[in-house]
C-alpha cells in the first residue's frame, strides 16, 4: 500500500509541476517603446498616386549568381519610374552565412530574412518577387534576372488602390530614429492587411562570390558594394495588422515607430523600406522608402 | 547519422534484455516467447505531364514511398523501428520527407504494474483536446513523441500515464519540449461495491505544457505554454454520454496570428444503443485551440493536440471532394445520427434485414467581437476577440446531409444507397475565395456475388451543384476472384465544369493480385488536384496522370 501511495502521490506531484509550468503574459504584449516622443508630422498630400514596386530578391554573397541579380535590379532602378521602385536585399540561406576568411561579413538581418526565406520557400538563388504577384499565375519569386524588367512593368501598369508615405526624424547624436508612416486608402478596401517595416542599408562593401564577368570580376569580386540589404525589422517579419476590412475610400490610418540605428551601421546610408499586404495572399498594395536622413 | 547511433543503441539495449531474459528463462524458453512481426508498404509513381488536368512535370519521373515496420516482443519486452523511405516522396506529400532513415524506434516493457516506453511513442489523453500522437501515411502524417512515455495501474480502475519528449518534425524533431501527464478513474473498478452497478461512471484530468526558447525582439512570448483538461464518461444501461473540456493559456503563434487569448475546446458526446436501433448526438466548440510544440509551424506540423471532426466521412469519391477539415482557431460543431435495421422476416427487412441512417452534421464558426473599437478582430500582439461561449458564428462553414439505405436482396445481390448534401465553404476550408458550395450526391453501390470466388461490384455516382468546378458524373466497376486478383475500371467526369476546356474524364484502371499477406496493386489514371482530409486533418493534393504501383505485406 505504501509503494501505492508513493507512486500516485509522485505522478500527482509531477503533474502539478507540469501544471505550473505555464507562462502567462500580461499586456501589453508586444515589445514597444513608447513613442510618445516622436510627434507625429502633417504629411503633405499626395496629387497624383502611382503604383509603386517592391522588389524583393533573396540573394547571398556566396551565390555565384546573384551579382547578375543585383545587375538587373540597379537597371530597373535606373529606367524613368523614380521612386516607383523599391528594392530589398535579403541576404538569407546557406549562402550568405558568414565564413572566416574573405567571407566572414554578415549580411543577414538577424532572423528576420531568415523567416521570410523560409516562409517562401527557401527558393534557390538569386530569386526575386514583385509585389509578391504570381505574375505567371503559379510562382511568387522567379530566377532569370534578364526576365525581372518584364516582370517589374507588369507590376507598375497597375492602377494603385492605396498610398504610403514615410516621413523620418533622426537625431544622429543618440541615433534614434522616429518613423511615421501614413496609408491612405484610394478606395474603399475589405481586405485584411497588414504593415511590415524594415531598415536598408546601401553601400556596404566586401567580398561577392561571382561568374558574369559582364558584371565584375570572376571567380569573386574584391570591394562588391552591396546595395538595399535588409538589416532590421520594425515589427517582425511578417509586421502587424494594419486594418481588418471595412476601410472607407480616402480613409488614413498613421502609425509611428521607433528605433536606435545600430552603430555598426552607416545611417547615412540607412533607409526605411514600408509596405501593405495582403495577409491573406502576401501581395504587396502598395511600398515606399525613405532615407533615415 | 544521429538516428543510425540511436538505432544501434536501441538494437544492444535489446540484446542486453534478450540475453539476460534468456539466460533467465533459458534459451529454449526464451525463443518461444519471441515474436517478430511487421508490415511493408511501397508506393511508387510514374509521373505524366498532363497539362489538361494541371498535373506538371515531375523532373525525376518516378517517384515513391516505402515504409517497413519491424516489431519484436518477447513476453513483457518489445522493441522496434520504422525505416522510412522517401526517394523522392510522391507529389502532394511535404517535400520535407526527403531521403532514408529510422525516425521512429521504441523499446517498451512491463514491470510491477508500469509500462515504460524509451524511444518514439503514439500515445492520447481522453479524446486528445490537449495531447495525441498518431500517424496516418497516407496524410503523411507523424508527430510522434520521441522520449518516454511512461504508464502505470497501481490500483484496479486507476491509470496514470506521464510523457516527455520532443515532437517528430519529418526526418528532425520540433524544438520544442514536451511534458504532460494524464489520470483516469474507472469508479466502478475502483470500489468493488460498485462493480455490477448499470450506472458506470470514470473521470479523467490531464495536463500537458510545452517549452520552447523564445528570443523575438517584438513579442513577448511566452516559454511555457500548458494546456489542462478534465474529462467525464456516465453510462447507464443503453446511454453513455462524454463530456471533455480542455483549457489552453495564452500560446501565441502563427496559426492564431499571434494573439494572446487563452484558447478552450469542448466536446459533448451522447449514444444511445440497442440490438437493431442507435443514435449518435454529439457538438463540439474549439475557441482558439492550435497547439502545437513549435509556436511557427503551420498546416499540420507538429500538432500536440487534436481537435476530432464530427462531420460524416464517406469513402465515395464524389462526396468526398468536399471533405470537412477541422478550424483549430475556432468551430462550433454538431453532429446526429439515428441507425435503424429493419428485423429479417419483416415486411421492409425481407430475408436478410435492412439498414437505413440518417446522419446531419453541421459546422459555424464562432462569435468573435473586437475587443475594444479601436483593434481589429484577430491584430497581432493584442487578445485577439472576445466571444461569447454560448454564441453560434454565422459564417456556415460547412454542412452534411446524409441518408443511406443498405439492404441485401439476396444470397447474390446487395444494394446500397445514399443522399447526400453538402454545403462547403471553400474560403475557410481550402483557404481560397469563392462562393460556398452547395452539392446534391446520390451513390448506388451494387454488389453481385456470382459464385464464392467471383463478384462484381458497381458505383454509380452523380454530384448535382453549379458552384466551385460544377456537376460530377461517376462511374466504376471492380471484378474480384477470391482471394487472389481484383480488377477495376472507374471514370470521373466533370461535365458539368463552366469552363469547356475543363470537362475532362478522370479515368483510372487498376488490377491487384494478393498472395497471403502480399498485395501488389498496378494503377493507371488521372487523379483530380483536392484535399484529402482523415479525421478532420488535411493534406492538398495535386493533380496527377500516371502509373502507380503499390506492394504491401505483414508477416
Amino acid at each position: 500500500m505504501k509503494t501505492k501511495l508513493f507512486i500516485v502521490s509522485t505522478l500527482m506531484l509531477s503533474s502539478v509541476a507540469i501544471f505550473f509550468s505555464c507562462d502567462k503574459v500580461e499586456a501589453p504584449y508586444m515589445i514597444v517603446s513608447d513613442v510618445s516622443d516622436c510627434p507625429v508630422p502633417v504629411f503633405p498630400d499626395i496629387t497624383s498616386p502611382e503604383k509603386t514596386l517592391l522588389i524583393e530578391e533573396f540573394t547571398g554573397h556566396k551565390c555565384v549568381y546573384c551579382p547578375t541579380g543585383a545587375h538587373y535590379i540597379h537597371q530597373i532602378k535606373q529606367q524613368t519610374y523614380g521612386s516607383r521602385v523599391v528594392a530589398l536585399a535579403i541576404h538569407s540561406g546557406g549562402l550568405s552565412e558568414p565564413e572566416p576568411g574573405n567571407y566572414d561579413l554578415d549580411l543577414r538581418a538577424g532572423t528576420f530574412g531568415e523567416e521570410l526565406y523560409a516562409y517562401f520557400g527557401s527558393p534557390a538563388q538569386p530569386r526575386a518577387g514583385f509585389n509578391r504577384e504570381k505574375i505567371d499565375g503559379t510562382n511568387v519569386f522567379y530566377g532569370t534576372p534578364a526576365t525581372w524588367q518584364t516582370k517589374a512593368e507588369q507590376v507598375l501598369a497597375q492602377s494603385p488602390l492605396m498610398t504610403v508615405q514615410i516621413i523620418n526624424n533622426y537625431d544622429s547624436a543618440s541615433r534614434k530614429l522616429c518613423t511615421h508612416v501614413k496609408s491612405k486608402f484610394l478606395s474603399a478596401n475589405a481586405q485584411n492587411l497588414k504593415i511590415a517595416l524594415f531598415i536598408s542599408e546601401d553601400s556596404i562593401t566586401g567580398y561577392q562570390l561571382n561568374n558574369n564577368n559582364t558584371v565584375g570580376t570572376t571567380p569573386e569580386i574584391e570591394n562588391y558594394v552591396f546595395m538595399d540589404v535588409m538589416r532590421d525589422a520594425f515589427a517582425g517579419s511578417f509586421g502587424e495588422v494594419l486594418t481588418n476590412g471595412g476601410v472607407a475610400q480616402d480613409s488614413a490610418v498613421i502609425r509611428t515607430y521607433k528605433k536606435t540605428l545600430d552603430a555598426a551601421w552607416n545611417d547615412k546610408h540607412c533607409k526605411v523600406v514600408a509596405y501593405v499586404y495582403d495577409a491573406a495572399t502576401d501581395v504587396i498594395l502598395q511600398v515606399a522608402e525613405e532615407q533615415v536622413y | 547519422m544521429r538516428y543510425k547511433i540511436i538505432f544501434v543503441l536501441t538494437f544492444i539495449v535489446v540484446g542486453i534484455f534478450s540475453f539476460n531474459q534468456a539466460r533467465s528463462q533459458g534459451f529454449e524458453k526464451f525463443l518461444r516467447n519471441s515474436q517478430i512481426s511487421g508490415n511493408f508498404q511501397f508506393d511508387g509513381m510514374y509521373y505524366n505531364k498532363d497539362s489538361m488536368i494541371g498535373a506538371p512535370d515531375v523532373p525525376q519521373k518516378v517517384l515513391m514511398n516505402a515504409f517497413a515496420n519491424i516489431n519484436y516482443t518477447n513476453g513483457p519486452f518489445s522493441a522496434g523501428f520504422r525505416f522510412e523511405n522517401y526517394l523522392y516522396a510522391l507529389q502532394g506529400y511535404d517535400a520535407r520527407y526527403k531521403g532514408i532513415g529510422i525516425p521512429y524506434r521504441f523499446v517498451s516493457f512491463e514491470k510491477d504494474k508500469f509500462t515504460i516506453t524509451v524511444g518514439n511513442s503514439y500515445d492520447q489523453f481522453g479524446s486528445g483536446l490537449v495531447y495525441r500522437t498518431w500517424q496516418d501515411p497516407s496524410l503523411g502524417f507523424d508527430n510522434s513523441l520521441d522520449g518516454i512515455n511512461v504508464k502505470v495501474n497501481p490500483w484496479k480502475g486507476i491509470t496514470l500515464k506521464g510523457i516527455w519528449g520532443k515532437q517528430r518534425y519529418y526526418f528532425d524533431l520540433g524544438p520544442g519540449v514536451v511534458r504532460g501527464a494524464d489520470a483516469e478513474f474507472s469508479i466502478n473498478d475502483i470500489f468493488t461495491k460498485l462493480n455490477d452497478k448499470a450506472l458506470r461512471v470514470s473521470i479523467g484530468g490531464s495536463f500537458v505544457s510545452k517549452y520552447q526558447e523564445a528570443d523575438d525582439p517584438v513579442y513577448k512570448l511566452p516559454k511555457n505554454v500548458a494546456a489542462y483538461g478534465g474529462r467525464a464518461s456516465v453510462s447507464y444501461k443503453n446511454f453513455l454520454f462524454n463530456g471533455e473540456y480542455a483549457h489552453k493559456i495564452n500560446d501565441p503563434s502563427t496559426i492564431n496570428n499571434r494573439i494572446y487569448k487563452p484558447g478552450n475546446a469542448s466536446l459533448l458526446q451522447m449514444t444511445y444503443a440497442k440490438k437493431g436501433m442507435g443514435f449518435y448526438l454529439a457538438a463540439i466548440r474549439t475557441d482558439n485551440m492550435s497547439y502545437k510544440s513549435d509556436r511557427n509551424a503551420e498546416g499540420i506540423d507538429l500538432n500536440i493536440n487534436y481537435i476530432p471532426s464530427l462531420a460524416k466521412q464517406t469513402t465515395y469519391s464524389l462526396p468526398a471532394i468536399y471533405t470537412y477539415g477541422t478550424q483549430p482557431n475556432g468551430e462550433f460543431g454538431m453532429q446526429a445520427q439515428g441507425i435503424y435495421t429493419f428485423k429479417k422476416k419483416t415486411k421492409m427487412g425481407g430475408k436478410y434485414g435492412t439498414n437505413l441512417s440518417l446522419t446531419y452534421s453541421r459546422y459555424n464558426a464562432i462569435d468573435k467581437k473586437q475587443i475594444d473599437e479601436n483593434t481589429p478582430i484577430d491584430s497581432t500582439g493584442t487578445l485577439g476577440y472576445k466571444s461569447d461561449f454560448f454564441k453560434i458564428g454565422k459564417n456556415a462553414y460547412y454542412e452534411n446531409f446524409n441518408f443511406e439505405f443498405s439492404k441485401k436482396f439476396s444470397k447474390t445481390f446487395k444494394l446500397i444507397v445514399d443522399y447526400f448534401y453538402i454545403q462547403y465553404n471553400a474560403t475557410v476550408i481550402e483557404g481560397h475565395a469563392m462562393p460556398n458550395i452547395h452539392s446534391h450526391t446520390v451513390v448506388v453501390d451494387m454488389t453481385f456475388n456470382i459464385n464464392d470466388k467471383h463478384s462484381i461490384r458497381s458505383e454509380l455516382q452523380h454530384m448535382y451543384t453549379k458552384q466551385g468546378d460544377g456537376s460530377w458524373a461517376f462511374g466504376m466497376v471492380e471484378y474480384t476472384i477470391a482471394p487472389k486478383w481484383f480488377f477495376s475500371v472507374s471514370d470521373m467526369y466533370n461535365y458539368g465544369n463552366s469552363i469547356a476546356q475543363k470537362r475532362l474524364h478522370y479515368y483510372n484502371v487498376a488490377t491487384a493480385f494478393a498472395v497471403g499477406s502480399t498485395r501488389i496493386a498496378l494503377s493507371y489514371g488521372r487523379q483530380r488536384a483536392g484535399i484529402l482530409c482523415v479525421g478532420g486533418v488535411c493534406r492538398y493534393v495535386p493533380a496527377a496522370n500516371g502509373l502507380m504501383l503499390s506492394i504491401s505485406s505483414s508477416f
